[in-house]
Formats: structure tokens, C-alpha cells, sequence
């Protein structure tokens, strides 16, 4: 039979998704060592594993070297894929938010033109274009955004916010929220004609495994 | 002069190999098309903006390549070929219906494709203005896949929708606008659970509330049709499943079912397309080689009103699926 073949976020993600695979009757012992190779097999060598970096998943997905990705919705958000996104699997939930300094707390829109600092330039671009209507600047940062608006870079940044803490202790406040972000279940749209059957039954198993958590 | 040894993103030279093969490749489909009665027209490069654009739009406007003429009208290089076919039904050819057409031309987009990574296609296609029947919608497939075969396809289907069938389940629901795209596009996305839930919360029920749940997973052969008749469904649904059967039924006449799946679950958003919609897929390529269906509201925007339906094949993406194990030896220079 042909593989199967599924991209994993690298990191938390494909634990927890581990678990689902595990539950649908998917079995990879090698998943568990320490020593991670980059492709990994399940007993009966029908599911291949990719483990990959977040923000590629959506690429492995779309082009086919995957068939099934599980990745974050803040990536699918900024990556703009073309693929099927079937389902909300819920872990990995946090949010997108727009945060600054707590002075702009309900004065956001005084700021004429706003510098926004982001890892996330797309997301930021289309909030303010489509949400508020408004130009900003954007400004990519790859690491440590908290520090933009700290140092004068940026007026205010966009980000992903899980608790809060880390805004928190660099005295920055959430000013509004984009929208929430959880893991979800992509699939190349020709695969999910070509291996209809084996992808469909996969959706399922998940589908009902949410069910029974009361998602 | 910095740019002078490069072209411009989203072109390119076409070199000796594959020119021999695309000219041969468009030849065998044009000889195709005229063998069932298709006359070749061709349209110029430049049209007026004002032809593509509208209340809904065709083509969305950041996608076009523009410029002015010398009186300050808006040009553009014509990003489609059924728009140009359709004015040239209503205004130089009133009089003649049915109006079987054929073409072989260049397309350009302002946007890099995304697998190819062009700005400028060939598209070669049929069309038949004048009938509303599903026997025009027939003959134009069996035309599709007659040309793919002769072009040394040989592992290719032809998917089939009618997007009637979504358009009744949405009207029944008694659901807004804005209601109706999230529906749509969680059907697009293939958004399974997400989809159950939007149904259940928009308080659907019975037979209407299976259909439009299982709208994601309706893709398969020609069976699927017969489990959805039993449905109690709204007249537009019924009607779209009777009319898919006619085309399946013409298909079956003409030996062709072999090629064909339905996906009811492809609802993209909806262009010019009015009833039958179908794309052509080749195994592992990601994009169709063929699209069609059905655009009876278009040839009205040139001021003649007329049922029309037709597909095209994107030349560039059919060499691609020929190519995939070398040049075949049919497209070949013969030494």
C-alpha cells in the first residue's frame, strides 16, 4: 500500500497529535526516542511522519510531499495555503492580539499612522486593511517582539498571546484580540481525492475522538 | 540597460524541444475540436477593462495587466477567453445559434501562477452559445475528453458538480448572505466538524441538514447521484441532481463514464458559472488541466441574453502531465 503521508509541527503540537494517531490505531514506537530522525514509520509501514518547522507545514501540505499536516492556525493564517482545512482540533489554543504599552489602552486610534512590529506581517496587514480599515506600517521582527514598542521601534506589535505572562512582565497589555488560534487537520486537496478512503477515515476516528473530549 | 539579459518574472522563452511539442500538442486538440464542428475564432490581446469587469466581478482587478490608450480608456491584456467569446456571440454573431466555437490563444495575469510561476498562459477550449440543454454540456465533455486522449493523456478525470445543487440547499435553508459564505467556505475548506457545528447552531433539520453535512465528503463515482435522489430536497437541488444525471447519462452514451467522478463538494466562489461546473485533474498535479461548465447569464452582459457553456485547457499545465516521464515520442523531432 502506498504511504500515508503526514507533516507534524515540530514541538508540542506533534505530541498531542501523536495521541490522536495513537487512538486511531497509528503506532509509532519511534516517536518516542530521544534520538529523533526526521521521517519516522509506524509498525505496520503504511504512515509516514514528517516532523518539520511550523511555519513549513503548510508548504509540505500544499505541494503534496504531504498529505496531512497538523499545524497551528496562526501559520495557516500568515501562510495562506492553498489546501482543505478539515478540522479544529482544539489543542494549542491561544489567540492573536494586538499589545502595546497600557497608556494606549482605549486610545489605540489616536496613533495617525501605527507602527506595528510582528513575526506575523500578513496577519497584522489584513487585520488593520480589513478589520479597521486603516494603513500601517509593518515592520518584521523574527524574535523577542515584546521589545519593539519597549525600545521605540514600534508602536504597538501583533502576536500570539497563550497567558499573557510574557507581556505581562514587560509591562505591555493586550489592546484588542484578532482571533483565536488552535491546531488543525489540513489536507492536500488531490490526495483527498486520490486516498479518499484512508484520509476520510482518519477524519472520522478524530472527529469522534473530539466528540468524546466535548469539543 | 541592467535589464537587458533577463525577461520579466512570470515569463518565458519557450526553446526549441518543447516549441516543437506545444505547436504539435495545439494542433492535435484544434484538429479535435473542428472534427466535431467547432470553428476557431481568435480575439485580440487587448480588450477593454469594461468587458471584465462588473457587479460580480470575473476577474478580480488586481489580477489583470492594464494600461491606457491614447483617449484615456482603461486596456487591458485580456486575462480570460470566454469573456471575449461571449461579446463576439452577442455582437457578430446574433443571428447564428446554436454558436460552436473553438480557440488556441495567450492569457495573461498579473499574478504569478502558482505552480508554474506564469504570467502568461496558452488556453485552448470550446464553447456552444445558444443551448440550454444538457446535451450541449454532454458533447462539450466528450469533446474535453476526446482531445485529452488524442494528446497522449492517459490517466486523467473529469470532476464534475452542479452548483445548483449548493445554491437550492442554501436557498431551502432560508440562510442571509452572509450566512451562505461561511457555509460555502466551510464546505470549500473541506471544514468537516466546523461545518456540523455552523448546521446545528443555524438550527437546519432533517433531510436539508444531512445534505448540507455531508456536502465535504461527496466525492466519488457516478452512485453518489442515486443516494442523493432519495433525499426530500427543494425543487432547485432536484432539479440540479436530474440535470447532473442528463449529462451522466449522455457520458454513458458516448462510452466516456470511465473518466468521470463528481465532487459536490466543490463550491468555489462562484465567477460566471451557473449550473454544471467541472475541473480536470491528472494524478499527483495539483492543479486542474481543464476547467468548464456552464455561463448562462454572461452572453446577457453584451446585451443578447443566450444560455452558453464551455471549457478550456490550460496548454502550459498539459505539457507539464505529458512531460512528467520525458517528451512522449509522439511530440518528438524526427531527426
Amino acid at each position: 500500500m502506498e504511504y500515508l503521508n503526514v507533516a507534524l509541527a515540530k514541538g508540542r503540537l506533534a505530541d498531542l497529535s501523536m495521541d490522536f494517531f495513537e487512538k486511531s490505531g497509528i503506532h509509532c514506537p519511534e516517536f518516542d526516542n530521544p534520538e529523533r530522525k526526521l521521517i519516522l514509520f509506524d509498525e505496520t509501514k503504511t504512515v509516514r511522519f514528517f516532523l518539520g518547522k511550523p511555519s513549513d507545514i503548510p508548504t509540505f501540505v500544499e505541494y503534496g510531499a504531504a498529505d496531512i499536516g497538523i499545524v497551528g492556525k496562526d501559520t495557516l493564517l500568515e501562510e495562506h495555503r492553498d489546501l482543505y482545512e478539515v478540522l479544529d482540533l482544539g489543542f494549542g489554543a491561544c489567540k492573536f492580539s494586538v499589545a502595546g504599552p497600557p497608556e494606549l489602552k482605549d486610545s489605540l486610534d489616536s496613533i495617525h499612522r501605527k507602527k506595528v512590529a510582528t513575526k506575523y506581517p500578513h496577519v497584522a496587514q489584513e487585520y488593520f486593511r480589513e478589520e479597521k480599515k486603516e494603513r500601517v506600517e509593518i515592520i518584521k521582527i523574527n524574535g523577542s517582539v515584546e521589545l519593539a514598542p519597549l525600545v521605540g521601534l514600534a508602536d504597538v506589535i501583533v502576536d500570539i498571546v497563550q497567558s499573557g505572562a510574557t507581556l505581562d512582565a514587560n509591562g505591555l497589555v493586550v489592546l484588542e484580540d484578532i482571533c483565536p488560534i488552535s491546531a488543525r487537520m489540513v489536507v492536500n486537496k488531490v490526495s483527498m481525492k486520490t486516498k479518499n478512503d484512508r484520509i476520510i477515515q482518519l477524519i472520522e476516528s478524530f472527529k469522534e475522538q473530539l466528540l468524546k473530549r466535548g469539543n | 540597460m541592467k535589464w537587458k539579459l533577463y525577461i520579466p518574472d512570470g515569463v518565458q522563452d519557450i526553446l526549441a524541444e518543447d516549441s516543437f511539442m506545444k505547436r504539435k500538442l495545439e494542433y492535435t486538440m484544434m484538429t479535435t475540436f473542428r472534427h466535431r464542428h467547432f470553428h476557431e475564432i481568435a480575439t485580440p490581446s487587448i480588450e477593454f477593462f469594461d468587458s471584465f469587469s462588473g457587479q460580480k466581478d470575473i476577474i478580480s482587478q488586481e489580477n489583470m495587466v492594464k494600461f491606457f490608450d491614447e483617449e484615456g480608456r482603461i486596456l487591458v491584456l485580456k486575462p480570460d477567453l470566454t469573456v471575449p467569446v461571449a461579446r463576439v456571440a452577442a455582437t457578430k454573431y446574433k443571428e447564428i445559434r446554436p454558436f460552436n466555437v473553438c480557440y488556441c490563444q495567450n492569457i495573461f495575469r498579473n499574478k504569478k501562477d502558482r505552480y508554474l510561476d506564469l504570467k502568461e498562459f496558452t488556453q485552448a477550449g470550446c464553447e456552444i452559445i445558444g443551448i440550454g440543454d444538457p446535451s450541449a454540456d454532454g458533447e462539450l465533455i466528450v469533446t474535453a475528453i476526446e482531445s485529452l486522449k488524442n494528446a497522449g493523456l492517459t490517466d486523467f478525470t473529469i470532476e464534475l458538480n452542479q452548483i445548483d445543487y449548493f445554491k437550492g440547499l442554501m436557498a431551502d435553508s432560508g440562510l442571509d448572505d452572509s450566512a451562505v459564505e461561511i457555509v460555502r467556505q466551510l464546505v470549500d475548506k473541506k471544514d468537516f466538524l466546523g461545518l456540523e457545528k455552523e448546521v446545528e447552531s443555524l438550527g437546519l433539520q432533517g433531510d436539508l441538514k444531512t445534505a448540507v453535512v455531508e456536502l465535504p465528503y461527496l466525492y466519488g463515482g457516478v452512485e453518489l447521484l442515486e443516494r442523493l435522489q432519495k433525499l426530500d430536497l427543494g425543487e432547485c437541488s432536484r432539479n440540479a441532481l436530474r440535470n447532473l444525471g442528463d449529462v451522466l447519462t449522455y457520458l454513458e452514451k458516448a462510452n466516456c463514464l470511465s473518466w468521470i467522478a463528481i465532487d459536490m463538494g466543490m463550491v468555489p466562489t462562484l465567477h460566471y458559472y451557473t449550473g454544471l461546473v467541472y475541473q480536470g485533474f491528472v494524478p499527483g498535479m495539483g492543479m486542474p488541466i481543464l476547467s468548464g461548465g456552464r455561463y448562462d447569464d454572461l452572453v446577457a452582459k453584451f446585451g443578447e441574453p443566450s444560455p452558453a457553456t464551455g471549457f478550456s485547457v490550460n496548454v502550459n499545465y498539459l505539457m507539464e502531465a505529458l512531460k512528467r516521464d520525458g517528451i512522449p515520442a509522439m511530440y518528438r523531432e524526427e531527426e
